[in-house]
């Protein structure tokens, strides 16, 4: 379908929506005359409209993965203010901690990363970074 | 916050004269700005659901302009920029972790029947970004909307007040808006316009 005739039959189906059966398929037969090809592109918008209840309707910001992955926030009152770096198993955060008062960085494994070998490697690297400010 | 509301303001206003230098400057002063705010809105969310009616931009706006000095018009400029800017740090972020992935192209999750229940959490935010440039080129004004409810946040009644344009008119374009970037980024699309004479 040309761009034309694309725009033309989105024209048609916007008008469409408002209207109801019989008046509706009147108003779409007489707009698209001989053109069957806008007539069945307009009727199978039509069709479409009807699963797109939930489509796009939370903001994009809350269903953005792994951004909107859980900081843990209630844990020791962290408050994340930005995002140091998304790997391919985690999400660094930049947070800010309030008591005490300072900087910290927190990494949120990915869901899709919870399998046991997975959450084995997260704890031993905890330990390690763990280790390392120690012998500072 | 980076800049001052006052220095955000005057952004502003120079940006409303439409110069494309005086906008791209708006947009760099408050792009760390929204994305911390976005950050926070998508932590929020989890834990209050009540939180999805709030318009992510609106809050930008009562943080970042001083209101004092704005008048209609700004109003209606900054949720749209700031709209724009929201859609901007998203692809940013989606394009970051695709490059971050190991193993080549980026792999593209199309909208599958099983998926209408909760379609956004596999949503590719670049390809919705694709084809709603192209929507631009159908209906300019349905692609804003969509600009401003799904990445602004913004509610149909917020809409409607900000382009001035009736409640009914704003939720008729959106479902127009809505389907036809549904059919668009449906498997294989519910029509394939790309494909050409596939299925005839």
């Amino acid at each position: 379908m040309a761009g034309d005739a694309m725009a033309r039959a989105h024209a048609l189906f916007t008008r469409a929506i408002e209207l109801d059966g019989a008046a509706r398929e009147d108003m779409v037969r007489e707009a698209c005359g001989a053109d069957a090809e806008a007539l069945r592109r307009v009727r199978l918008l039509l069709q479409v409209a009807k699963r797109t209840t939930d489509f796009l309707e939370s903001p994009a910001v809350a269903a953005v993965d792994p951004l909107a992955a859980a900081v843990p926030q209630a844990a020791g009152n962290y408050l994340a203010v930005g995002v140091l770096g998304v790997g391919g198993m985690a999400t660094v955060y930049e947070a800010v901690q309030e008591n005490p008062n300072r900087r910290v960085a927190i990494k949120v494994m990915h869901q899709s990363m919870s399998h046991p070998d997975a959450l084995t490697r997260f704890r031993l690297e905890a330990q390690t970074l763990e280790r390392r400010t120690w012998t500072r | 916050m980076s800049e001052s509301p006052a220095n955000v303001t005057l952004l502003l206003h120079a940006a409303a004269s439409g110069d494309r230098k005086d906008v791209d400057a708006l947009m760099a002063a408050i792009y760390q700005d929204l994305r911390r705010l976005a950050l926070a809105h998508m932590s929020e969310e989890r834990r209050d659901h009540t939180l999805q009616a709030t318009a992510l931009v609106h809050e930008a706006y009562v943080k970042l302009i001083d209101q004092r000095n704005t008048n209609w018009n700004d109003r209606v400029h900054f949720f749209s920029v700031a709209s724009r800017i929201v859609r901007r740090i998203l692809i940013d972020h989606a394009r970051a972790r695709n490059a971050e992935k190991r193993g080549g192209p980026v792999t593209r999750v199309s909208i599958g029947e099983q998926d209408v229940a909760a379609p956004e959490r596999n949503l590719d935010v670049i390809a919705l970004h694709e084809a709603l440039e192209e929507l631009a080129t159908l209906d300019e004004q349905q692609a804003r909307i969509v600009e401003l409810r799904y990445f602004g946040g913004c509610t149909i009644e917020e809409i409607a007040e900000l382009l001035k344009i009736g409640k009914r008119t704003v939720d008729r374009q959106w479902l127009a808006a809505k389907t036809w970037l549904f059919d668009r980024l449906s498997e294989g699309g519910v029509e394939s316009e790309a494909g050409g004479d596939r299925g005839r």
